[in-house]
């Protein structure tokens, strides 16, 4: 709903009620200077403002999940992180305030919430275009295919999308190359508004090209079973 | 009495108009009079009436409130009187029936005008102020109507009569067109309900009968241009026999109902008529005929476009068998482009909808066979290579005209033209340009490089024989490859000269297969150059000439490899120009639904090649992708220009 606009995204953040402060009409009443410690905590050795790689698995091991957990997906999505194991100080400082952790307990205990987010109709798809802008490297403007094909797996396991192992064994066997935003963007809206077996599909809609052909590819499929 | 100045007497009677009321017999005296005058008037015999006296006499009976009995008295005495005229005339045979009819009718007519004379002031002054009585004159025709006309005797017989009269006149006997002109004016004067049921209609029923039966004996004969020439002829008649003796607004009636029995009901079955309907007609070209046909088709509804149908499925049904033809398809004359455009010119007056048609059939047929892009450019190429050798330049200039009269059906028009480029830069590198060339040359300049395409000159030595060789340049490089090796095969020419597979073989096929020129000597002796195949230096090889021309073996059309490559170089080309389109369209419009955006890209781009639709999708993702354009935010088939 808000694009890519930091803050656009925080507005959107605030009015729509998912942030528990906010809810009780009052201001966060969140130790910055606690936050600031735990960013100190977390940053790397040669970097002043930044948490690398390493910070983050520091992290991860803290807060007692695997770092490929989605629920980290959801956190960087929190936090507005623009690069996948990257968090600025702005961004880490800023997200810890608006959740209103300023603890490592506080932030555990807000993990079950973050990850039910996952699940939330109205949420999943921010989380979902979201996702694509972090998964890019530093200067691209696409997600490379196997990254893309990770991410999807992370977000899209059996129960959100009965396909997607066969949409992943697709790409390789037929594509092989980067994924455009706009395929990222429409397969979600592909998945939530065309039929299982496909027959409402539109060949002649405005679908993205690889769309067109996976259609084709699983009635072929189908077909021969 | 006589007719004339009036006397005292007459005069009296204006001076005592107390006696009248009172006198029950004062009406019936003078109508008696009247009576009388009317009887003899019927009977011609007017002569002896004073005109004066019952003009006098009737103006007085209105003046004194009998108006009414008058009117009843005139109708019942005409009525009388031709209540005998219907028995005198259903006594009479019937050669003078129709004539007795138009007698009696004259006869009536010219009496109501004089009864009509000295019932003037009723006329004038009492019928108009009593709605329901009919003026006299209408009087008159209504009673001749219903006593005459309509009485149960006389109606069908004069029917009959008269359609008996018009088909002897249709099968070609001498009637006396005044007699029926008299009857149908005299139905016309009855007015145009009694013209219409009386006549018109049955008239017509018979008429469509009579062309129905004619349609069917003429079909028999199952030639069409004589069909049409019959058909033709009949309507010139009726148009004739319209003017001879029918109410002009019967005509368009008449002429209809004639096409419709003599071509509408038969168009599809003439057209379709084995050995000369349209399809033989168009075969042997008879443009005379097929302008008649073109003439009757166009005056029936729907007439023009089955015609049209007709031809058009003829036309693709034979372009079809010579563009899918291997060895026709490579000539574009077969296709005799310059022929159907004559033929609708004379045949069908070059009616826009028939060059529409034809134009239509060629394009669809035309593109059935992908190569026909280059089959076209191939033959023109041929014909620039062969230059005026053997033809003048007039039979030149048209072979080409007729070619190129084709590229406008071509919905490939980009493949053309990277074609046309291959072939003229081949031309140009083997100095093989004509003048028509030199125009064509201008407009494009983009050359490839072509390894293949050199000439040199080689002294070579053959069992002590010495020739100087002129030859290309992959040709030298093979021969340079025998200074080292003396005998090498196929694949290791190949591996060491790196020369395309295909023209490799055609290379090798030029320095050993060709009598004459065969500078090598090919083991095994055959035309077809194999893997395996061992080539050495021909040591007898034996000219009579010093310099030896090595000709290259031509390829005649693109092996598959060029082809595929072509065809990839054509896809290329087009993606800047889908995109142009795309991003023109955008600008323009802000914002379009993408089903919107696919049909005008493909609108736009039709004059050059019809894009696909998988293909111009890829380029809008393209676009979205560089920014150019993006999806709408809530429904994802809109698209938004980005200025």
């Amino acid at each position: 709903a808000t694009g890519w606009s930091l803050e656009a995204a925080v507005d959107y953040y605030y009015s729509s009620g998912a942030y528990p402060a906010a809810r009780g009409g009052r201001g966060p009443k969140t130790d910055k200077a606690a936050i600031g410690e735990l960013f100190a905590r977390y940053r790397d050795e040669g970097e002043e403002d930044l948490i690398l790689a390493e910070g983050v698995s520091t992290l991860c091991e803290d807060l007692e999940v695997s770092p490929e957990d989605p629920v980290m997906l959801v956190l960087s999505y929190h936090l507005q992180a623009a690069t996948m194991c990257e968090f600025s100080r702005e961004e880490f400082e800023g997200g810890l305030a608006r959740l209103a952790c300023d603890s490592l307990s506080k932030l555990r205990a807000a993990l079950p919430g973050l990850r039910a987010q996952l699940d939330d109709a109205s949420r999943f798809p921010e989380i979902y275009k979201y996702a694509y802008l972090f998964s890019r490297e530093k200067g691209q403007k696409c997600v490379q295919q196997d990254v893309a094909i990770a991410m999807w797996q992370l977000l899209l396991p059996a129960h959100r999308w009965r396909y997607t192992q066969d949409w992943c064994d697709f790409l390789q066997a037929k594509h092989n190359r980067a994924i455009s935003r706009d395929t990222w963007n429409q397969l979600l809206d592909f998945i939530l508004s065309v039929s299982p077996d496909f027959s409402d599909y539109d060949d002649a809609g405005a679908w993205p090209y690889l769309i067109d052909e996976f259609v084709e590819h699983m009635r072929e499929k189908q077909q021969q079973q | 009495m006589s007719l004339g100045r009036g006397g005292r007497l007459k005069l009296d009677m204006f001076t005592h108009p107390v006696r009248k009321n009172l006198d029950h017999s004062y009406f019936d005296t003078n109508w008696a009079l009247l009576e009388n005058a009317i009887k003899e008037i019927n009977n011609h015999n007017a002569s002896r009436l004073s005109f004066e006296q019952l003009y006098r006499t009737a103006y007085q009976l209105v003046v004194d409130k009998f108006g009414h009995r008058l009117y009843a008295a005139v109708r019942e005495a005409e009525a009388e009187y031709l209540r005998g005229v219907a028995e005198r005339l259903d006594l009479l045979p019937s050669p003078s029936f129709l004539p007795g009819l138009k007698y009696e009718w004259e006869r009536h007519m010219k009496s109501m005008g004089v009864i009509r004379a000295f019932l003037l002031y009723m006329e004038r002054m009492y019928i108009p102020n009593q709605p329901q009585l009919a003026p006299l004159n209408q009087l008159g025709l209504d009673l001749w109507r219903d006593g005459v006309v309509r009485a149960p005797r006389i109606a069908p017989r004069a029917r009959a009569l008269l359609l008996e009269a018009v088909a002897r006149d249709r099968g070609g006997e001498l009637v006396d067109a005044s007699l029926l002109k008299a009857i149908t004016s005299m139905y016309m004067d009855l007015g145009p309900v009694v013209y219409r049921d009386d006549f018109e209609t049955p008239f017509l029923e018979q008429t469509s009968l009579f062309y129905a039966a004619e349609a069917a004996s003429l079909l028999q004969a199952a030639d069409c241009p004589a069909y049409l020439a019959a058909a033709a002829r009949r309507l010139e008649e009726e148009r004739a026999r319209a003017q001879a003796y029918l109410c002009p607004a019967s005509a368009p009636r008449l002429l209809g109902a004639v096409e419709r029995a003599l071509i509408g009901d038969q168009l599809p079955a003439l057209l379709d008529l084995p050995g000369t309907g349209l399809v033989p007609m168009l075969r042997a070209r008879q443009y005379d005929d097929l302008h008649v046909l073109y003439r009757l088709a166009a005056r029936v509804p729907g007439g023009p476009v089955l015609v049209q149908e007709a031809l058009g499925a003829h036309l693709r049904e034979a372009g079809k068998a010579l563009v899918t033809d291997p060895e026709r398809a490579k000539d574009p004359l077969a296709f005799e482009r310059d022929v159907w455009e004559n033929l609708v010119d004379k045949a069908f007056a070059g009616d826009r909808q028939f060059v529409y048609t034809v134009n239509r059939a060629f394009e669809a047929f035309l593109n059935l066979n992908p190569r026909s892009p280059e089959y076209i450019s191939l033959y023109m190429d041929d014909k620039l290579r062969r230059g005026l050798k053997g033809t003048s330049e007039e039979e030149l200039e048209s072979a080409l005209d007729k070619a190129i009269l084709l590229f406008r059906f071509l919905q490939e028009k980009d493949v053309f033209e990277r074609y046309y480029k291959q072939h003229l830069a081949k031309r140009l590198l083997q100095g093989r340009i004509s003048s028509d060339d030199a125009g064509m040359a201008g407009k494009r300049s983009c050359l490839t490089w072509q390894p293949g395409m050199g000439t040199a000159e080689i002294k070579a030595n053959f069992g002590g024989k010495r020739h100087e060789l002129s030859c290309n340049t992959h040709q030298m490089v093979v021969l340079m490859l025998f200074n080292d090796s003396d005998r090498l095969t196929t694949r290791e020419i190949l591996a060491a000269t790196q020369v395309p597979d295909a023209e490799l073989r055609r290379v090798l096929q030029s320095l050993a297969c060709v009598k004459g020129k065969n500078v090598l000597r090919k083991e095994p002796m055959s035309k077809e150059i194999g893997d395996a195949d061992v080539f050495s230096v021909n040591d007898s090889f034996q000219s009579r000439l010093y310099k030896v021309k090595i000709g290259m073996v031509v390829a005649q059309r693109e092996s598959d490899e060029g082809k595929e490559e072509t065809r990839e170089r054509v896809e290329e080309d087009r993606k800047p120009q889908i995109e142009a389109a795309i991003v023109r369209i955008m600008k323009a419009r802000k914002q379009l639904s993408h089903n919107s955006i696919v049909s005008e890209v493909t609108r736009q781009l039709a004059v050059r090649f019809i894009p696909n639709q998988q293909v111009i999708k890829k380029r809008i993702e393209s676009l979205i992708e560089r920014d150019f354009m993006e999806r709408d935010a809530t429904d994802r088939t809109l698209y938004r220009y980005i200025a």
